[in-house]
């Protein structure tokens, strides 16, 4: 009931979303997102952590924090250990949050050493983490890759040094909650508009390299139905929108590094520039090249986006 | 003599002007932006290296690549070439993937991808 009040508080400012007001949360003055750095998830699959993570942190910077402190591992893990699973891969953003309530936080660089201490020196954490995940690091007998994590964890961050993480109120749109794609871009211009917070997308990433790609199957009244068996499923933040011509375009920061600048690098993005520190909205191929610029999000066209959306998770 | 010394140090510093130490646990890389590939490398690579031997392949890209869940594209292409796959942080601390070759050489995986054919 709550959600569909809000759905219809939020489809009611019609006009904010025909607008496509400019919101970019990463360069606006005191940006959370200036001192969050762009993740790269490699090989391992919990971009809806790292989503989590990212929201949280940008919530408590909002809130007076004055650093990141939020490690997507941490997050994965509260999220496999709520949902009893004994993998890390494959989540929902919204329950991960959640799932920090109970938990509480444990600090990034505490985390850091615990993943450190399961790898073999020079390893990267992302490839510790892989390894733990496919079965390949020598675990002890038996022990899942959630067990494996949670005992180093538990070393390096015992109980009475977590600490408080504010987690606000967080709701979820699926495929089918709205009727249209259509809706679902109306959706989150407004929710841009008229609270601009970053909104986690599940949404299929074929769209990059295939723009107009439809991740969605629609059935024989034209309602969104199902996900399309070839949908490469990801999840992203949305940190901006912005008209270009006649439609409005969505700013998305990824989780795949710092250069990563959409298929063939045909994007339009928004760079930092590493030498001075000053943010470049529209950060073409010929400029994002260039080693001196950090690629921070790429824009992309709302309806585009919004064929492929198959959830929205944004803080009430 | 002098001058072609001078020349070529002029180049390779041109060629490395953006050499910045990124960090992995346990040990600090020395990375590399060599404009001629329009990527970032390790620094052994100023000269020869597995990584610019496999780039000037130009090798066809995979047809399938596994990318259940949204794994970094370009990192998974690397693994498809059974290359391990590490990730690196830069001095602010952003984070970059890059294919490891069996000498050591490291080079970002979307130097990678777009060594494609």
């Amino acid at each position: 009931m709550t959600q569909r009040f809000l759905l219809l508080f939020l489809l009611s400012f019609n006009v904010f979303a025909q607008n496509c007001a400019p919101v970019n949360l990463i360069t606006e003055s005191e940006s959370p997102f200036k001192k969050i750095p762009v993740y790269n998830q490699g090989t391992l699959n919990i971009c809806y952590a790292y989503s989590a993570a990212q929201i949280l942190d940008w919530y408590q910077m909002k809130n007076g924090a004055v650093k990141r402190n939020v490690h997507p591992a941490w997050a994965a893990l509260q999220y496999a250990l709520i949902q009893k699973r004994p993998k890390l891969e494959i989540g929902h953003p919204k329950e991960a949050m959640e799932s920090m309530r109970s938990s509480l936080n444990c600090d990034y660089e505490a985390v850091e050493a615990a993943v450190k201490s399961l790898g073999e020196p020079g390893e990267s954490e992302v490839k510790i983490l892989t390894s733990i995940e496919r079965g390949t690091y020598r675990s002890p007998a038996g022990y899942t890759a959630v067990e494996t994590l949670k005992e180093a964890l538990h070393k390096y961050c015992p109980p009475e040094k977590r600490t408080f993480v504010m987690v606000p109120e967080v709701e979820r749109l699926n495929y089918r909650t709205l009727n249209d794609d259509e809706s679902y871009e109306k959706f989150l211009t407004a929710k841009l508009s008229t609270s601009p917070s970053p909104v986690s997308i599940a949404y299929c990433s074929n769209v990059w390299k295939v723009p107009e790609f439809d991740g969605i199957d629609t059935n024989f009244r034209g309602q969104r139905d199902l996900v399309r068996k070839n949908c490469e499923y990801h999840e992203s933040l949305v940190v901006g929108q912005k008209k270009l011509g006649n439609s409005c375009h969505f700013l998305v920061r990824n989780t795949w590094g710092n250069k990563w600048t959409g298929h063939n690098s045909a994007y339009s993005c928004v760079c930092k520039d590493e030498v001075t520190g000053e943010f470049l909205d529209d950060c073409r191929p010929a400029t994002h090249a260039n080693s001196r610029f950090s690629v921070e999000a790429c824009w992309i066209k709302g309806n585009d986006l919004a064929r492929n959306i198959g959830q929205i998770t944004f803080v009430k | 003599m002098k001058l072609l010394i001078l020349i070529t140090l002029i180049f390779s510093f041109e060629a490395f002007a953006g050499c910045e130490t990124y960090t992995r646990y346990g040990e600090d890389r020395e990375i590399c932006w060599i404009s001629e590939y329009k990527g970032y490398f390790s620094k052994k690579c100023s000269d020869k290296c597995e990584a610019r031997v496999f780039l000037d392949k130009h090798m066809p890209r995979p047809e399938s690549v596994e990318r259940a869940g949204g794994k970094n594209p370009a990192a998974q292409i690397c693994k498809t070439f059974g290359y391990k796959v590490s990730v690196l942080k830069n001095p602010r601390m952003s984070e970059q993937s890059f294919c490891e070759f069996p000498d050591g050489s490291l080079v970002d995986t979307n130097a990678v991808v777009r060594s494609l054919k």
